[in-house]
C-alpha cells in the first residue's frame, strides 16, 4: 500500500512507535521510507534545531526490539488532533538498528 | 448529499469488518486504510488512526488469552454522522490500571502529566496507554462497556477475577460535516 510519494524513496504505510527521548515526547509512524517517516505527536510538541535523538519501536508482531537513531525533523504540520512531523533518519545507532528499519519497511511493503 | 462508506469500489451504508487476533498487523492495517467517506468534512485518516489503536489493544488482549475469536468492527453511516462498534473477546481490562481516569472530561487530562511518563517507562515504551484517551478526544460519542457470555453487559469488578467478561465494546460516533447554524444537534 503506497503513501503518496513527493520524495525519491517510496513510501509504505506503517504502524509503529517512536519516542524522542531528549524530550520525552511518544508519537506514532504512519509512513516509513528508506530515507524517513511520517510521526504523528499526539500532543504538544515544539521540534528542536538539528538533530535529535529518535527510538523506533516496532510493533511487537514483529518481535524487534526498540532501536535508536539519530533524526532531523524537517518539517511539521498541526491539525486538530496531532502534530505530524517529517523526519529525517540520520544515522542508526547499530547496524542491526539498520536492518531492523530496513525489516519494517519490507514488512508494510 | 449521498453518504456513504466506499469499501473496495462499492458504496455501503453499514459495513462489518472481522479480524483474526493472529492476522498479520499489515493486513489490518491496508484493509482499515482501504474505508473511504469522500464526502466527510473532517479527517477520516485520523478517525481511523484511532479506531487502529483499539483494534490494536483488542488483538494484544486476546492474544494474551490465546482467544481465536474474531474482532468485529461494525461502521455504519446515520445520516452523516459516523457510527463505530468494536467488539474483542479479550476478557476486558481494569480502567483503573490506565494512566489516567477514563471517566474525567478531555481538558482535565494531560498526556505529559508524570502518570503517562511512569507507564510508558514500566512497559518499556512499548506501550504509550494513550488510545483511548486520544479515541475520546476523537469522536464525540464514547461508551465502553465489558459484557458477558450472555451479551449482558457488565461490569468490571475491582480487585476480582472477572472471569465473567467476555470482552469489551467500544461505541464510537461523531458528525462528519460542519454543522449548519442554528440547527439544534439531536445526536
Amino acid at each position: 500500500m503506497k503513501a503518496e510519494n513527493k520524495r525519491d524513496n517510496d513510501r509504505e504505510i506503517c504502524y509503529s512507535k517512536v519516542f524522542f527521548e531528549e524530550h520525552n515526547i511518544p508519537g506514532y509512524i504512519r509512513d516509513i521510507s528508506k530515507s524517513g517517516i511520517k510521526v504523528d505527536i499526539p500532543l504538544q510538541f515544539t521540534p528542536p534545531e538539528g538533530e535529535c535523538s529518535m527510538m523506533i519501536i516496532p510493533h511487537e508482531i514483529l518481535g524487534l526490539p526498540p532501536f535508536k537513531t539519530r533524526c532531523e525533523i524537517r518539517w511539521a504540520k498541526h491539525s486538530t488532533i496531532y502534530h505530524s512531523l517529517g523526519v529525517l533518519i540520520v544515522s542508526w545507532a547499530s547496524e542491526k538498528g539498520k536492518n531492523d528499519y530496513n525489516s519494517l519497511i519490507d514488512y508494510y511493503s | 448529499m449521498e453518504t456513504y462508506i466506499e469499501f473496495r469500489e462499492k458504496k455501503y451504508k453499514h459495513l462489518i469488518l472481522t479480524i483474526s487476533p493472529f492476522s498479520p498487523f499489515n493486513e489490518v492495517l491496508k484493509i482499515l486504510n482501504s474505508v473511504r467517506i469522500p464526502w466527510s468534512k473532517i479527517r477520516i485518516d485520523q478517525l481511523f488512526y484511532a479506531v487502529l489503536e483499539l483494534i490494536n489493544n483488542s488483538i494484544r488482549a486476546q492474544k494474551e488469552k490465546d482467544c481465536h475469536d474474531k474482532i468485529r468492527l461494525e461502521i455504519r453511516i446515520e445520516g452523516t454522522w459516523l457510527k463505530l462498534k468494536l467488539q474483542d473477546a479479550g476478557g476486558g481490562f481494569d480502567t483503573a490500571r490506565l494512566p489516567y481516569d477514563i471517566n474525567a472530561a478531555i481538558q482535565d487530562i494531560s498526556l505529559n502529566q508524570p502518570s503517562f511518563l511512569a507507564y510508558r517507562e514500566k512497559h518499556q515504551y512499548k506501550r504509550f496507554g494513550m488510545g483511548l484517551f486520544i479515541t475520546k478526544k476523537t469522536f464525540t460519542i464514547f461508551r465502553l462497556t465489558f459484557y458477558n457470555e450472555e451479551d449482558q453487559p457488565v461490569d468490571w469488578i475491582p480487585e476480582g477475577k472477572n472471569t465473567h467478561i467476555k470482552g469489551t465494546i467500544i461505541d464510537l460516533g461523531i458528525d462528519l460535516v460542519e454543522k449548519n447554524e442554528g440547527r439544534k444537534q439531536t445526536r
